[in-house]
């Protein structure tokens, strides 16, 4: 081959590799660049001359270089004869880019290991790309969970509002049919007639208690409530709910009330405010029956006031803390207690209205404290 | 004149149960529990057992279990507000020989104790 075909396919080679979309390079055996094609330029912003003489590693992201030298040392070795692997590099303007690095041995006519050459990749979009397929996909997973797991409350409600509802209309139809017996067979002095009255009543207002909860729900899902605050008594306030589930309760429990710190009127929606101190207070009645009476104090400080409820029942198992204020959820030891689990979903939706908190402790078997605060 | 065990938590309904189920001419017995019920159920032999499902101590299932175990097998109907397919079919899997939601009239209720009686003696 001749000087000029010689030069000639040189020029075509060095087009060739000018061309190419990815850096390709070469280095010495320090790691030193001794040649970069124009990409080098127009991927990392950095002059290609300015980058010759320069240390590979001085490119990197500062976290990647020590996994950079222990993949570059065995070559250098010569254990290995070439490497691939995806590190970070910086841009001259500070930004990371992400690259799929080729890079294999150079040897001199002896065998000797004089540098590496191979390629550098710019796999950013891949990059992008994948971190966002992971992102969706962590995403998809978490709505399929938390679909999956409000599939399941809503199973659990419909299990469970059809025994509340279908148990009182049982209990009201077996009054109405043995009511009806005692009129056709012309008994309507029997005092059992009068007894059959008051059960279907009571069912009537348990019912009643039911669909209001559930259509309070059904209101809070379309945000139909806003929070009106006034200035309140909350003594006040708080003894009507006290008066209210008292007249009631089956058993003669009263529900004692204290009060620390200056009296004086708050800024609250009385009808949300009550609605939550009656639920949460309820429950503790509820979930207490056979023990000690609740009680419920009320602390004022000088920028904000608190509401204490504390009963001496069956608590929270340690398993339903993080849930006991989800809608439909009722914790393992209330199965054979009525409930929606509605009450204490519904109390903190409406604390939460007036950006107030409302958290608690409990003891399994002790009993439960709950604690609204408003600032 | 036969004999009816009950079981059943509610006690209001437990109550009218029983007074309707006598006045239809059959002697009633009653247990708020599903302990109970098995206790009644090996002292007094009833010749049929209606058991709610969703009971306080454990589900009526496992009533009728043990008394399978027990081998105290009258035939037993399973009186429920529960509505769901899985429990008509574990209801018909511990051997309920019936499965009747809540709320039902006295009627249907009586007509399904004669069918299954008639048909036991």
């Amino acid at each position: 081959m001749d000087i000029k075909q010689k030069e000639l396919d040189f020029l075509q080679y060095k087009t060739l590799v000018a061309s190419i979309h990815d850096v390709v390079f070469r280095t010495d055996s320090n790691g030193n660049w001794i040649f970069l094609n124009d990409s080098w330029a127009r991927i990392m912003e950095f002059d290609v001359e300015d980058s010759i003489s320069k240390p590979f590693f001085s490119f990197l992201h500062p976290d990647d270089v020590a996994t950079d030298a222990a993949l570059f040392k065995p070559m250098m070795a010569g254990t290995k004869q070439f490497c691939s692997h995806e590190i970070r590099y910086m841009t001259k303007s500070g930004n990371i880019c992400w690259m799929k690095v080729f890079a294999m041995l150079v040897k001199d006519e002896s065998g000797r290991i004089i540098g590496t050459q191979g390629t550098l990749q710019d796999i950013n979009i891949d990059i992008q790309n994948r971190e966002m397929r992971k992102l969706a996909e962590i995403q998809l997973m978490l709505s399929i969970k938390k679909e999956k797991e409000l599939n399941l409350l809503k199973s659990n409600f419909v299990s469970l509002a059809s025994h509340e509802f279908r148990t009182p209309l049982a209990i009201m139809r077996s009054s109405v049919e043995l009511s009806e017996i005692y009129i056709n067979n012309n008994r309507l002095q029997e005092p059992y007639l009068l007894k059959h009255i008051l059960t279907i009543t009571n069912q009537i207002d348990q019912l009643s208690e039911l669909i209001e909860k559930v259509l309070t729900l059904g209101r809070i899902d379309s945000k139909a409530f806003t929070c009106k605050k006034e200035k309140i008594d909350l003594i006040g306030l708080v003894q009507e709910v006290i008066y209210a589930l008292e007249r009631i309760q089956h058993d003669e429990r009263t529900v004692g009330l204290s009060v620390r710190g200056t009296r004086r009127k708050v800024m609250a929606d009385p009808l949300l405010l009550a609605h939550a101190i009656t639920n949460l207070l309820s429950n503790a009645l509820k979930y207490s029956v056979n023990n000690r009476e609740p009680n419920i104090e009320i602390v004022f400080t000088k920028s904000d006031y608190s509401i204490i409820i504390t009963d001496f029942g069956i608590g929270i198992p340690v398993n339903a803390e993080n849930k006991i204020f989800q809608a439909f959820y009722r914790a393992d030891n209330v199965e054979a207690i009525k409930g929606t689990g509605l009450g204490t979903f519904i109390a903190k939706k409406f604390i939460l209205l007036h950006n107030g908190t409302v958290s608690f402790t409990s003891v399994a078997k002790k009993g439960t404290i709950f604690t609204i605060h408003m600032n | 004149m036969a004999l009816i065990l009950l079981i059943e938590d509610e006690q209001v309904l437990r109550d009218n149960l029983k007074e309707l189920l006598e006045m239809h001419g059959y002697t009633c017995i009653t247990a708020s529990l599903g302990l109970e019920g098995i206790t009644l159920t090996k002292n007094n032999n009833p010749d049929l057992v209606l058991c709610d499902i969703t009971l306080p101590d454990f589900d009526g299932y496992r009533v009728k279990i043990e008394l399978n175990k027990l081998n105290y097998n009258p035939p037993l109907i399973f009186l429920t507000a529960r509505t769901d397919k899985e429990d008509y079919a574990k209801a018909k899997e511990v051997g309920a020989v019936d499965f009747i939601t809540k709320p039902f009239r006295i009627k249907e209720l009586i007509n399904r104790i004669s069918w299954i009686l008639n048909k036991k003696s």
